[in-house]
């Protein structure tokens, strides 16, 4: 439903977004992933018609954002937190948006009930806590219905209870068959919401794949084992089945726990100086693709 | 992990998609609803409108104290511009509502909701200059028909007086008043009021251009005050020639009911073009602005 062609955006010299090519599916949430600064929303501004492109292209449904009959019947989307005016309410906010593209001003209160919002609608935002503002820009993006949504980092500023329902929530927006495209910082997030994944690291791909196929590479037991006889333990190892691999250090065993490498190498006689199983979470793997593209190494993140 | 934190499915109310598209009606309404949904709007037009009115009554107050006691103010005295005299205390409030309008949007961020909305930027940008332009209109001949009124009303309690410290002694008789009959009274009240529209007009331009509350404001007060101190300060020849394209000098032949008789001044309806046509070319290059621009 999304497509992004070649996408790039400059700021000077700087280059946001690197030639970025993806598209998105529908009928799944589509995690996207990427360090602090690496061009997330600077690319869902470009597919929304916000930014600019400095060159390539960003379709939803095969048109351009612009190009849209009735956008918010169209496309839903959470931009930053505070893209609402804090003098308003928060349902004078939604109802100038539902009159701009004719929905019924009883689909407000529907989306205030729906974001559970109900209790402060009338209140001016100004007051709200970012957990609240980010229920409102979820209660925007869901006024006109639409088929297509973009929720740029949804769950930050939500308190754990809000975290599960965002959680849920757009669970059940794919279920119905809708595009749900979502960015995080989160690995650990992602991997318990989306079923694919889109990573960036300073504006360029860096993996577009399954989540389960993320986990799969990702995750794998892994065993290192150091040892002076190599090549009587590759043979050990191989005659019972297992994969190896050679690294600077030693041999990297697959899918295997380390008492097994243990009791092969006891069998064999084979002497051993270290035998360490590798345990990589997801977060480290999300790391380990990105290492080199995180812009503000050792920072403490910017609230947004 | 609760389930019933599961929120229900999303209602299909708003499913069906209506034919057509959004159009510039649509975006009227919206900015229509944005306008009147802040407090800022509807204090800039109390305070417009209180500043109009007092102005009026405190000006025809002291004419009728001080009548006769200054030849200065006695000859040329127009009761028109007398009680209109807020008017250019009243232009700082339009001008801050005119770039509020816009400004408030790109500082909070809100412009993306809007933009969002209607992704054709001059659509949105032009509703907001045709519902502040219509605003404006309305709310300047309300307050200049209170600010007339009680002026004149408050001329009429002026008693005859003799000008002193002249020889021969001249008797100058009660303050003049006017009657919305009388003639240029009308056609002073309808260019004073297609002043304060352009001039809220001009301001937009200024908004979206510049974006930024403080910057836009400080925009418009530089250029409708010190410039006129500027050009004071040039040779008369240069003076002569560019004093009478300023707001403020345009201001002086708009709000009157009898001619501005000068060489170096414009009349009146071509002081009301000329300010039209500043806000044409400031709107017109803030929409490009817009157009071009990230949002």
């Amino acid at each position: 439903m999304i497509d992004v062609t070649n996408l790039t955006k400059r700021y000077g010299t700087k280059v946001a977004v690197n030639d970025l090519s993806f598209s998105v599916a529908r009928g799944s949430v589509t995690g996207f992933l990427g360090p602090n600064g690496s061009g997330k929303s600077t690319t869902m501004r470009m597919i929304l018609g916000l930014d600019h492109p400095t060159s390539g292209t960003a379709t939803i449904g095969g048109k351009a954002y612009r190009d849209a009959r009735w956008p918010l019947r169209e496309v839903g989307a959470l931009l930053e937190a505070r893209s609402i005016h804090p003098g308003r309410t928060a349902y004078n906010h939604l109802r100038t948006l539902a009159v701009a593209n004719r929905i019924p001003t009883s689909r407000v209160n529907e989306v205030l009930r729906l974001v559970g919002l109900e209790e402060t609608a009338k209140k001016r935002t100004g007051g709200f806590s970012l957990g609240m503002g980010q229920r409102l820009g979820i209660a925007a993006a869901m006024l006109g219905d639409p088929e297509v949504l973009l929720f740029d980092e949804p769950v930050n500023g939500l308190d754990p209870e809000g975290i599960v329902w965002v959680r849920t929530f757009l669970r059940s927006l794919a279920a119905e068959g809708r595009t749900v495209f979502v960015s995080s910082h989160l690995m650990a997030e992602m991997a318990l919401t989306a079923d694919h994944l889109i990573v960036i690291g300073q504006g360029r791909l860096k993996a577009a794949m399954s989540v389960d196929e993320f986990i799969s590479t990702n995750s794998r037991q892994r065993v290192r084992v150091r040892t002076p006889e190599v090549d009587r333990l590759m043979d050990a190892l191989s005659g019972a089945g297992l994969q190896t691999e050679a690294d600077e250090h030693g041999l990297i065993v697959y899918d295997v726990v380390s008492d097994r490498i243990g009791e092969l190498c006891s069998a064999s006689n084979i002497t051993l100086h270290e035998l360490s199983p590798m345990v990589a979470s997801l977060e480290e793997a999300f790391m380990e693709l990105t290492r080199d593209d995180v812009e503000y190494h050792g920072q403490i993140e910017d609230a947004r | 992990m609760t389930t019933n934190l599961l929120p229900p499915p999303p209602a299909p109310s708003a499913r069906t998609i209506p034919a057509g598209s959004y159009s510039l009606f649509d975006a009227i309404k919206a900015e229509w609803m944005k306008f009147r949904t802040v407090r800022s709007s509807v204090w800039c037009l109390a305070i417009f409108t209180i500043i109009m009115v007092g102005f009026s009554a405190l000006f025809c107050a002291v004419t009728v104290n001080q009548w006769g006691k200054h030849p200065e103010d006695v000859f040329g005295f127009d009761p028109l511009t007398a009680s209109l005299a807020g008017v250019t205390m009243g232009s700082l409030a339009i001008g801050v509502l005119g770039v509020m309008v816009v400004s408030a949007e790109y500082s909070t961020g809100s412009i993306r909701a809007s933009f969002a909305a209607i992704p054709h930027r001059s659509t949105v940008m032009l509703a907001k200059a045709i519902v502040l332009g219509t605003v404006i209109f309305v709310t300047a001949a309300v307050a200049e028909l209170i600010a007339f009124f009680l002026g004149q009303a408050i001329l009429s309690t002026g008693h005859a007086a003799t000008l002193i410290g002249q020889f021969p002694a001249t008797h100058i008789g009660k303050p003049p008043t006017v009657s919305l009959g009388s003639h240029g009274v009308l056609a002073g009240l309808i260019a004073t009021d297609c002043y304060l529209t352009t001039l809220a007009l001009v301001t937009l331009g200024l908004g979206i251009l510049i974006r930024h509350t403080a910057g836009a404001i400080s925009a418009f007060v530089g250029v409708l005050f010190p410039l006129f101190l500027i050009v004071a300060l040039l040779p008369t020849t240069f003076k002569d020639h560019l004093q009478k394209f300023l707001p403020l000098e345009i201001q002086q032949t708009v709000v009157v009911s009898k001619p501005v008789v000068s060489a170096t001044s414009m009349s009146m309806w071509h002081g009301v073009i000329a300010m039209a046509l500043y806000a044409v070319v400031l709107v017109g290059a803030g929409i490009s602005f817009a157009v071009r621009r990230d949002a």
